[in-house]
């Protein structure tokens, strides 16, 4: 599992988080560069957190999780909300950069 | 069906080690194995095991002994018991560092946006919509009475 989750985090770091960053350090313009490199780290955090997300939800219809169920329950909902705005501002930035 | 894993007795590593229902429930939320080495004459003895818990604002103790595959299998149970917490806190933290970023990602695109005629409808960009014309006198909704 431990090794599942490195393998992920590297091919994380390696397809999405670095090329994104290496776009954003290669812009002129100071707010893109700093909106780039926040881009990146946004989107690695969501997506570094998709195999926790299922792992929860394992735990949760196993009836694993103890008293701690609920609290698990309880982030899924936040999880799938940053899901949604991550799209939102995909849409968003595609907008700005038209226009920009 | 009866296969292999079916006739390899399951061991319970917590087993013999005289804890109560309580004790269980409280080694879901807490507790380690603790190594420790004693000297006497001089010399070195262990690593010796024990592991540790607290239940009703005490602390409790049990002997494991010296065999280090059964410590590791002891630290192995509770990993398993304290992985929904372990989860539900990394998740927490996680989410709570996207959210502090997606407000840095806020605070950035909102002046940019605003300079071409944009707003923020939480993270949708919206065009200001322009004022309507206003309506004709004509058009009035005034009520005559015949």
């Amino acid at each position: 599992m431990q090794v599942a989750r490195l393998d992920h985090d590297r091919a994380l770091a390696q397809h999405l988080i670095e090329p994104l960053r290496r776009w954003a350090l290669a812009q002129e313009d100071p707010v893109s560069r700093n909106l780039g490199a926040e881009l990146a780290g946004f989107f690695g955090l969501v997506h570094k957190m998709g195999p926790l997300v299922h792992e929860a939800l394992d735990l949760i219809q196993d009836d694993r999780g103890g008293a701690t169920s609920a609290d698990l329950l309880s982030l899924i909902e936040p999880y799938l909300q940053l899901g949604r705005r991550s799209t939102d501002l995909v849409r968003t930035l595609r907008t700005w950069r038209r226009w920009a | 069906m009866i296969t292999a894993a079916n006739l390899i007795p399951v061991v319970d590593p917590l087993a013999g080690l005289r804890l109560t229902d309580a004790d269980r429930t409280a080694l879901g939320c807490q507790g380690f194995v603790a190594t420790e080495y004693r000297t006497r004459h001089g010399r070195r003895w262990g690593p010796y095991f024990r592991l540790h818990w607290r239940r009703d604002g005490r602390q409790h103790v049990r002997y494991l002994g010296c065999d280090a595959t059964r410590a590791q299998a002891v630290r192995a149970v509770l990993a398993d018991l304290h992985r929904p917490q372990a989860l539900a806190r990394e998740l927490a933290q996680l989410q709570q560092r996207a959210r502090a970023r997606l407000r840095r990602i806020k605070t950035l695109l909102q002046p940019q946006l605003d300079a071409q005629g944009f707003h923020l409808h939480g993270y949708v960009a919206r065009q200001a919509r322009p004022p309507s014309p206003p309506i004709p006198a004509s058009t009035s909704l005034e009520v005559h009475d015949d």
